[in-house]
């Protein structure tokens, strides 16, 4: 068949489109890898670069001689103008100006790179994410005001394509790249509590080592300069994890699933000496700090509300409102003092914020309790008697029988031996009160042998600080009212030394052994000795890393 | 709390307050390890600065070159529950008695314990004017300051080649704008790592394009219709859009001037970071001064490091809810720094007596620093100090030895004498 001088034209300059269109495809596909990561535990950073920015300068070369060529066309309809001004062409103004626009704007984003400096990181980021823009323009001309694409396959292949690079794209941006693992985290309470997740951002990561010096069983800076870890660690190790992160030079350490402690005591329990309910969330594991968390944990509200409904089944008598007793206070500076006043009840202290500012004068009058012993500095003199409390007749004492929540004294819980049935706060995994599992002493003022009626979560193995052992005497709870100490018996200054079946033996691969699961963060440098540990073959890591030439990258944490 | 300490307790209660004044660093980790170590009383923190604890290295490294966001550097607080942070208030005095702290909204805080954390100021050199276009940097404000004024300059001249003025000129010519840099030493980062080391440094800024001017003072700066123009003591001038200034920082130590503490050079601590000569009080940060016998010496000294701060902050609340009973504090002083590719680490101590060992990763290169370059300090034969440049692998190896080593014993701190609490004046407002 012969052909015209038209349809040859149009032939070549329709073969150009397409290979223009598959070059930008590839370019744009390997500028989310680039983004993300990917790639980078076996590319060097700069090749995984340079190979977008060649395949796209290439794609838009030939999108601009696709669009020149336009004009060969002997009678063609194509003016000059055409190719430059959008949505001027007459015979199909939409699929040309849609793919001028695109040429335009493609060529405005790749010169944008010669000025990421000076517009700033974050900007040119932004401005260079209209790339994915102008890709679904390319093949939104593709499909207008292609001649070719009659056939079923053709349009399915270009649908797809674009399909592809959109779905790459939003499902690399990091709120969605977090989702699933968020829902895993809904899906499966019992890991949540127990575990906590590792990320290492790749992007981010500079390979500094300072996580390796925090928590070695975690953390491992290779030989290549590639950081090792695992992505998932047992709750005892969390607080390594957590000293790791804030140290991190690039901050590039994130965690997750953060392991949470609830204390619930059980109804039917003695309520009118024990705090009925408290919870903690705290991300260190061992410590029962008996403080409700109300900034991180949605519950935190509803099980003071339980708390409270606890007591009133029990005792009958109401929780007393936080702030009720600071209406008593005296006039300024003339009474007793609104600090003493305030502390002397035991009520919750949930959100008792007026406690923190004393609107009492200022300096205060010298009789008054607090300054009682200012003559005799240091304070150290008066540590026979405890102030509050002596001087307990020279001002109107709020006298509180102890009978309602105190949230914040679960430090001088008892130990209750109901094993009934107590109402399940959260998702947290059930303990059965028989259960044999005891826990070493947590913090400081934590009961120190087996607790039947708590439920500490994700408390094993944690041993004691440092300082609080220095006490060497046991460590009665933290907030007993002086009248209503329980008797506590004397334990070791150590804490628990009984069994402790509890107590989860923490799998420590042997030091330079090889250790399955591992993902790996990094950067390659050349001249490095070669590794002289033998680590997992390529395919057991999951590879997050990036590679590093330091010469070619300007910038803390380097994405130019 | 005498009570609860007498029976073998912790020294604060479920009844008891702590005020943490300062929301840094070594306020933040101090908050965050009182709650953890189950203080149940009230906590509250008291910052200067308005916004929430956030981390302060980002103001010269990312948040300049717009890496990072603000909203990137604000730190952790789940670690923190019931912790009232009250931010934009500065404590103006203290009562060590009645242990009560003078804010400057006019309220008394009482206090059961206290945590003196409230870090540094920048200061500008005497005899500098003042005025559009100074900066200094020191926290968020200043930083934000600094970028936006960053963006309509050209031409960027700094006053100090510390490591603040080393990461600035590098946040400078990374955003294309040309950066001087004047430093009175012959190399940068004399004290931060060592001369060896910071020649080998000076030398790849000078070949990254850093207009150094080492050797020179500033004489005199004047500020000029657009820009700054500084006069150096060798008669040459620089001109410029912005100044900023990075010579020298304050202890923040006002609000205890009434007190019987020792605020000479910051809070003279003992070996545990107990601030001598007050009762329940503790310090943590660049405020403290304390002997630490991992520095050598016993001559009580103050470390403004980030890592420093946080472990700090730990160790004064253990100290705090110790009671009499506290160890003494050694911590590894450790900082880091990235300036154009350089990867900087340095712990332990440099000290001018030691042997210095210095070994090149590739050896043939000529950008030593760049390739790879690694400083050991050895005291006695035992190693005392590293610094190490783009050397990460071997960086950690040293530093994890140091950190296992065994501290020496602890020393005592002198108390002052008693008849200096007599002079004791009533408290009054320092406005």
């Amino acid at each position: 068949m012969l052909r015209t001088a038209q349809d040859s034209v149009h032939l070549v300059a329709a073969t150009i489109g397409f290979v223009s269109y598959a070059a930008l495809w590839g370019g744009t596909l390997w500028g989310t890898v680039l983004r993300s990561g990917w790639a980078t535990s076996r590319l060097r950073h700069q090749t995984v670069y340079s190979v977008h920015m060649h395949v796209v300068l290439l794609g838009l070369t030939l999108g601009i001689v696709h669009g020149i060529v336009q004009m060969a066309a002997p009678y063609g309809k194509v003016r000059a103008i055409d190719v430059v001004v959008p949505f001027i062409d007459r015979s199909d103004p939409i699929g040309v100006g849609l793919g001028v626009v695109a040429l335009e704007l493609m060529i405005a984003t790749a010169l944008s790179v010669l000025v990421q400096r000076k517009l700033g990181y974050a900007r040119w980021r932004a401005l260079h994410s209209l790339g994915y823009l102008s890709f679904t323009m390319v093949a939104a001309h593709l499909l207008i005001s292609g001649s070719e694409m009659y056939p079923a396959p053709v349009r399915t292949a270009v649908a797809g394509s674009w399909a592809v690079v959109v779905l790459a794209g939003v499902s690399t941006v990091a709120p969605v790249a977090r989702m699933p693992r968020a829902v895993l985290d809904r899906l499966s309470p019992r890991h949540r509590a127990e575990e906590v997740t590792v990320a290492v951002d790749p992007g981010k990561c500079g390979s500094f080592g300072f996580c390796e010096q925090e928590a070695p069983g975690i953390f491992t800076l290779r030989s290549d300069q590639r950081l090792a870890y695992r992505s998932v660690v047992p709750s005892d190790q969390a607080e390594a994890a957590m000293r790791a992160a804030v140290v991190c030079p690039a901050r590039a350490i994130k965690l997750g699933r953060l392991p949470a402690t609830v204390v619930v005591s059980q109804p039917g329990a003695d309520t009118s000496t024990v705090a009925p309910l408290a919870t903690t969330l705290t991300p260190h594991t061992g410590t029962q700090a008996a403080v409700p968390d109300t900034h991180a944990d949605p519950h935190a509200g509803s099980l003071a509300r339980m708390a409270a409904a606890a007591v009133d089944q029990g005792t009958g008598s109401h929780p007393r409102p936080a702030l009720t007793d600071t209406g008593s206070f005296p006039a300024v500076g003339t009474g007793p003092q609104p600090r003493v006043a305030a502390d002397a009840g035991s009520f919750p202290r949930v959100g008792a914020q007026a406690r923190v500012t004393d609107t009492g004068s200022f300096p205060r009058d010298g009789a008054q309790t607090r300054v009682t012993d200012s003559g005799s500095f240091p304070r150290v003199t008066d540590s026979g008697s405890f102030p509050r409390v002596t001087d307990s007749g020279s001002f109107p004492r709020v006298t509180d029988s102890g009978s309602f929540p105190r949230v914040t004294d679960s430090g001088s819980f008892p130990r209750v031996t109901d094993s009934g049935s107590f109402p399940r706060v959260g998702a947290q995994p059930r303990v059965p009160a028989g259960d044999p599992r005891s826990y070493p002493p947590a913090g400081v003022g934590q009961h120190t042998g087996p607790q039947p009626g708590l439920r500490p979560v994700g408390a094993n193995g944690h041993t004691r600080p440092p300082a609080v052992t220095g006490h060497g005497s046991p460590l009665p709870a933290v907030g007993t009212p002086p009248g209503s100490l329980p008797p506590v018996a004397p334990a070791p200054a150590n804490g628990h030394t009984g069994p402790q079946p509890a107590l989860r033996p923490v799998p420590r691969p042997p030091a330079r052994a090889p250790q399955p699961g591992l993902r790996s963060v990094g950067r390659r440098a050349a001249a490095d000795p070669p590794p002289e540990d033998p680590l997992p073959a390529p395919d057991q890591l999951q590879d997050t890393g990036r590679h590093h030439l330091p010469r070619l990258r300007g910038i803390a944490g380097g994405r130019s | 709390m005498s009570f609860l300490r007498s029976v073998g307790g912790p020294a604060f209660g479920p009844r008891d307050r702590i005020v943490v004044v300062g929301t840094g660093a070594a306020g933040w980790s101090a908050a965050g390890e009182l709650r953890r170590l189950g203080f149940a009383g009230e906590l509250v923190a008291i910052g200067a600065e308005p916004t929430r604890p956030y981390d302060r290295t980002a103001c010269s490294k990312g948040l300049l070159n717009g890496h990072q966001k603000p909203k990137d550097t604000v730190l952790d607080l789940r670690g923190h529950p019931q912790v009232s942070w009250r931010t934009g208030t500065r404590v103006l005095d203290t009562d060590p008695y009645g242990r009560r702290l003078l804010l400057d909204t006019g309220e008394t805080l009482a206090y059961d314990g206290l945590v003196v954390a409230s870090g540094t100021r920048a200061t500008l050199p005497r005899g500098w004017p003042t005025g559009p276009g100074l900066h200094m940097l020191h926290d968020l404000a200043d930083a934000r300051s600094l970028r936006s004024a960053l963006s309509g300059a050209g031409r960027v001249a700094i006053v100090g080649g510390g490591l603040t003025g080393c990461e600035v000129a590098c946040a400078v010519t990374a955003m294309a704008r040309s950066a001087v840099l004047v430093n009175s030493q012959r190399f940068l980062m004399p004290r931060s790592v060592g001369e060896p080391i910071g020649a080998l440094i000076t030398a790849a800024h000078l070949a990254s394009g850093i207009d150094l001017r080492l050797g020179r003072k500033v004489a005199d700066a004047e500020p000029r219709r657009t820009g700054w123009r500084l006069l150096l003591d060798s008669g040459e001038t620089v001109s410029a859009d912005l100044v900023v200034v990075t010579a020298g920082e304050k202890p923040d130590v006002d609000w205890l001037a009434n007190t019987p503490a020792d605020t000479s050079d910051g809070v003279l601590c003992d070996a545990s970071l107990r601030v001598a000569g007050l009762d329940g009080v503790v310090a943590a940060g660049s405020v403290a001064r304390w002997p630490d016998r991992r520095h050598g010496t016993d001559a009580p000294r103050r470390v403004g490091q980030w890592i420093m701060a946080v472990e700090q902050g730990r160790a004064a609340a253990r100290t705090l809810l110790a009671g009499d009973y506290a160890p003494p504090v050694s911590l590894l002083p450790r900082f880091w720094s990235d300036q154009n590719g350089l990867r900087i680490e340095v712990c332990g101590r440099l000290s001018d007596q030691a042997d210095v060992h210095v070994t090149e990763l590739r050896p043939r290169r000529r950008d030593t620093a760049r390739a790879g370059v690694v400083a050991d300090y050895v005291e006695d034969g035992r190693l005392a100090g590293v610094v190490a440049v783009n050397a990460p692998r071997a960086f950690t190896v040293a530093c994890r030895t140091l950190l296992n080593e065994p501290v020496p014993a602890p020393v005592r701190v002198t108390i002052p004498e008693p008849d200096r609490f007599e002079e004791y004046q009533p408290l009054r407002l320092v406005r």
